[in-house]
């Protein structure tokens, strides 16, 4: 059991991060520089709802 | 949320939060079984992580900090929104809408299913072990002492061996006393 739950593990954190993890990251440094900028802060609002 | 009196600055945090996905989505994926429920939850996870930066002291565990927050997240939605349905081994299509016949890939999904029927508080112990983090992490995370945690642990391994292996056979002794009563 131990050896299949370390496994299990192993494989969920070697699949490959989805592009849309970064671009979260993106919009979300993004509308922390521009804090005015009401696109940047919807885009990141939006990821967060989503 | 306190403040830290020695915060990382954005670019380090950011590094961190990158170096972090695989085992926040490992560790959501066990949470709530569905990969794209979990995604949904770890990616919330990083944007609440994002702005809660500030609460983050450098040189502590950042693991140990974002797993907390997903974690809590998890829970808190699960029991208010009922988004997040907790795992149950019937309605977690993805893990077992298809049932290999042979091999590792049967392990793995004998082992998603097996865990999707635990309680969520087993489930999040075995998989939050299987992380790295020290026993004293896993208990804060968990929000209780290491001797539940240990016990968590104990109770869900003999449960997904149970699942896997089955009950032990009946001893022929049991047997006559089952056909006697």
């Amino acid at each position: 059991v131990s050896d299949a739950l370390r496994q299990l593990w192993s494989n969920a954190e070697s699949d490959p991060v989805p592009d849309d993890f970064l671009a979260l990251l993106d919009q979300l440094d993004a509308a922390r520089a521009n804090p005015g900028n009401p696109a940047a802060s919807r885009d990141a609002d939006d990821d967060r709802d989503a | 949320v306190t403040s830290s009196p020695n915060p990382l600055d954005d670019r380090a945090f950011r590094e961190n939060l990158v170096a972090i996905i695989p085992s926040l989505r490992a560790f959501a994926r066990g949470l709530c079984g569905s990969r794209d429920l979990a995604d949904d939850l770890a990616q919330e996870a990083l944007a609440k992580a994002w702005a809660a930066r500030d609460s983050f002291t450098a040189g502590t565990n950042f693991k140990a900090w974002i797993f907390r927050i997903l974690r809590n997240h998890f829970y808190t939605t699960a029991n208010v929104a009922r988004r997040f349905v907790l795992m149950d081994p019937h309605t977690t299509v993805d893990l077992v809408s298809v049932a290999p016949t042979q091999g590792a890939e049967r392990i793995r999904h004998d082992i998603e299913a097996g865990l999707a029927a635990l309680p969520p508080p087993q489930r999040e112990a075995l998989m939050l072990v299987e992380s790295g983090l020290q026993w004293d992490e896993i208990a804060a995370i968990a929000d209780c002492p290491i001797g539940t945690i240990k016990s968590r642990i104990t109770r869900g391994r003999a449960a997904l061996r149970l699942y896997l292996e089955g009950p032990p056979p009946e001893t022929p002794v049991a047997a006559g006393l089952s056909q006697r009563a």
